[in-house]
């Protein structure tokens, strides 16, 4: 009940004009990232692409955007007041309210990073439909972590300025590979599509460690939002 | 149910003493007064910094049992996201295991018909409120209602009165929180003192004599005894102090409220009122007063040293210490 309550919750929220504005415009951006990284060289230009256009930029603030929204621009508590408030579950509503950002982002990424293969890459080149199917399976698996992430970061502050500390603290230390990097998703993402590794990790452990700190950031927020 | 703060504190909210049985409690406090975050906190809205709030012996923060037994009105409200009124309202019962097809029934009964269709995120606050406070009162499986302002809506005054006199006739909790004396002796019960971020329940006798907005009214009537008898019976703990056989001091809080009731006393048992007046001035007065004081100071001075061959003027009195 208050899973699904969580769930109608953000999708009441994420059902505006705004939404289709953004998703838009972040497609747009990640295909003007694209056609100019092969406008340079058609060499590397869909690696450029996917890890500065798509993961580096586009896919977080996209995350943000869809946290934001969902969360109506506040904390964590107070966005789930509106039903906690009348007898359900904090910690379920929590759950409930990241699905519906969780899978816009699934689609975010995967399509995008699917975009940016196809025009980089070309319909003739041999390593397209592998690429694409790599890329794609990151950029689903990325989105939802990251909201995860973001959503229980939104615990923290008076208005969920939380999400914006964790966004910043991915741009500046994820780009990293020390130990700095490894609660961000940025340096797990950028291991996962070839680049520097987090701490030397191998690929499926930075697989676990994505999934694993955004679950526990999403844990944390929810834990924080019961009390 | 038994509502209880234990040494709550939440920002301006400085410390939050409270026991409260079922009953009809209103919370008077100036606009400065954290009295949104007493409501919040017993909501289960907000969690305290330090201290505790409980219901039933359980944290209405964490726990959702315990919210369940609590309608309020926050002072900031926000209705579920919904695409009318209704459907929003709707909502809410669910939450709450009511019957989400009264939605309609609900806003109609409460003269809110004409939101039902309107999308909630076009409300204005007062609108909003109206809603909530809509929802609140017809929670009749609740135990504690914590109101902000509730005469302060679109609903009519009877209705929300109608509706606290039936909930508190049931054994609920019923505690109104306003910044006016006249609201809260219409919203009536028990009055409770909100001051510089602190609030206590106390005994009866205390609260007559403790810290609050007090204020002194001397009177002048043949049979002072009587009337003192009368005012201490006040359900709005009223204190007196006999000066002789025909004059007595009146405390109580805020001027309104305690002239209302003497009148009202003075009416229904057919008592002669020769004089009432405040025994205190007003800070206007005073205010008003030291700014005649040093205008003619320094009208004085100007004369002399217009004149310096003359003898200065003697400077006037200040006004009396209250």
């Amino acid at each position: 009940m208050s899973v699904r309550a969580g769930v109608d919750l953000a999708h009441e929220r994420l059902r505006q004009h705004a939404t289709i504005v953004a998703a838009v415009l972040s497609f747009a951006f990640v295909l003007g990232v694209a056609l100019l990284e092969r406008a340079q060289g058609a060499v590397g230009a869909a690696d450029r692409a996917l890890t500065g256009g798509v993961f580096g930029v586009g896919l977080p603030l996209v995350c943000y955007f869809l946290v934001g929204r969902a969360c109506a621009g506040t904390s964590l508590p107070q966005a789930l007041l509106p039903l906690a408030r009348h007898g359900l579950d904090r910690g379920a509503l929590t759950l409930g309210l990241a699905l519906p950002p969780a899978l816009l982002a699934a689609g975010f990424g995967g399509l995008s990073s699917l975009l940016v293969v196809l025009v980089t890459r070309g319909p003739g080149d041999p390593r397209l439909l592998a690429d694409a199917w790599t890329s794609l399976t990151i950029g689903v698996v990325s989105g939802p972590a990251y909201v995860g992430a973001l959503l229980g970061a939104s615990a923290l502050g008076r208005r969920g300025q939380g999400r914006t500390w964790l966004l910043a603290a991915d741009f500046l230390l994820g780009a990293g590979d020390s130990f700095l990097a490894f609660p961000w998703p940025k340096g797990h993402i950028r291991n996962l599509l070839g680049g520097s590794a987090v701490l030397e990790l191998s690929q499926l452990g930075a697989l676990v460690a994505l999934l694993g700190t955004s679950l526990a950031f999403l844990l944390l927020g929810r834990l924080r939002a019961q009390r | 149910m038994r509502a209880q703060l234990r040494a709550a504190a939440l920002g301006p909210l400085r410390g939050a003493d409270l026991d409260l049985e079922p009953g009809r409690y209103v919370v008077l406090g100036s606009e400065r007064e954290p009295q949104i975050l007493l409501v919040a906190l017993l909501a289960g809205a907000e969690r305290p910094k330090r201290g505790n709030a409980l219901l039933d012996g359980r944290s209405p923060a964490a726990s959702p049992e315990a919210r369940r037994k609590v309608a309020a009105l926050l002072g900031d409200e926000a209705l579920p996201p919904a695409k009318t009124v209704q459907h929003s309202v709707a909502k809410a019962l669910a939450a709450r295991n009511g019957n989400a097809s009264a939605a309609a029934g609900l806003l109609a009964d409460a003269g809110l018909a004409q939101l039902a269709e309107v999308d909630p995120r076009r409300l204005g606050p007062r609108e909003t409120r109206s809603v909530a406070l809509a929802l609140a009162l017809a929670h009749d499986a609740a135990e504690l209602f914590a109101l902000h302002e509730p005469l302060t809506t679109l609903l009519a005054a009877q209705f929300v009165l109608g509706r606290l006199d039936h909930h508190t006739a049931r054994g609920a909790i019923v505690l109104g929180c306003t910044t006016s004396p006249a609201d809260a002796s219409v919203l009536g019960g028990q009055w409770l003192c909100v001051e510089h971020g602190r609030l206590r329940t106390q005994e009866r006798t205390t609260l007559r004599l403790g810290a609050g907005p007090w204020q002194r009214v001397l009177v002048e009537t043949p049979d002072a005894r009587t009337l003192s008898q009368l005012l201490v019976e006040s359900p709005h703990g009223l204190a007196t102090e006999l000066v002789s056989p025909d004059a007595l001091t009146v405390i109580g809080p805020a001027l309104d409220v305690t002239v209302h009731e003497l009148l009202t006393l003075a009416r229904k048992h057919e008592l002669e009122l020769r004089r009432i007046e405040a025994a205190v001035p007003p800070v206007e007065a005073l205010l008003a007063a030291r700014a005649g004081f040093a205008r003619a100071a320094y009208e004085a001075s100007r004369a002399a040293a217009i004149a310096p061959h003359h003898p200065p003027t003697s400077l006037p009195q200040g006004p009396e210490a209250p």
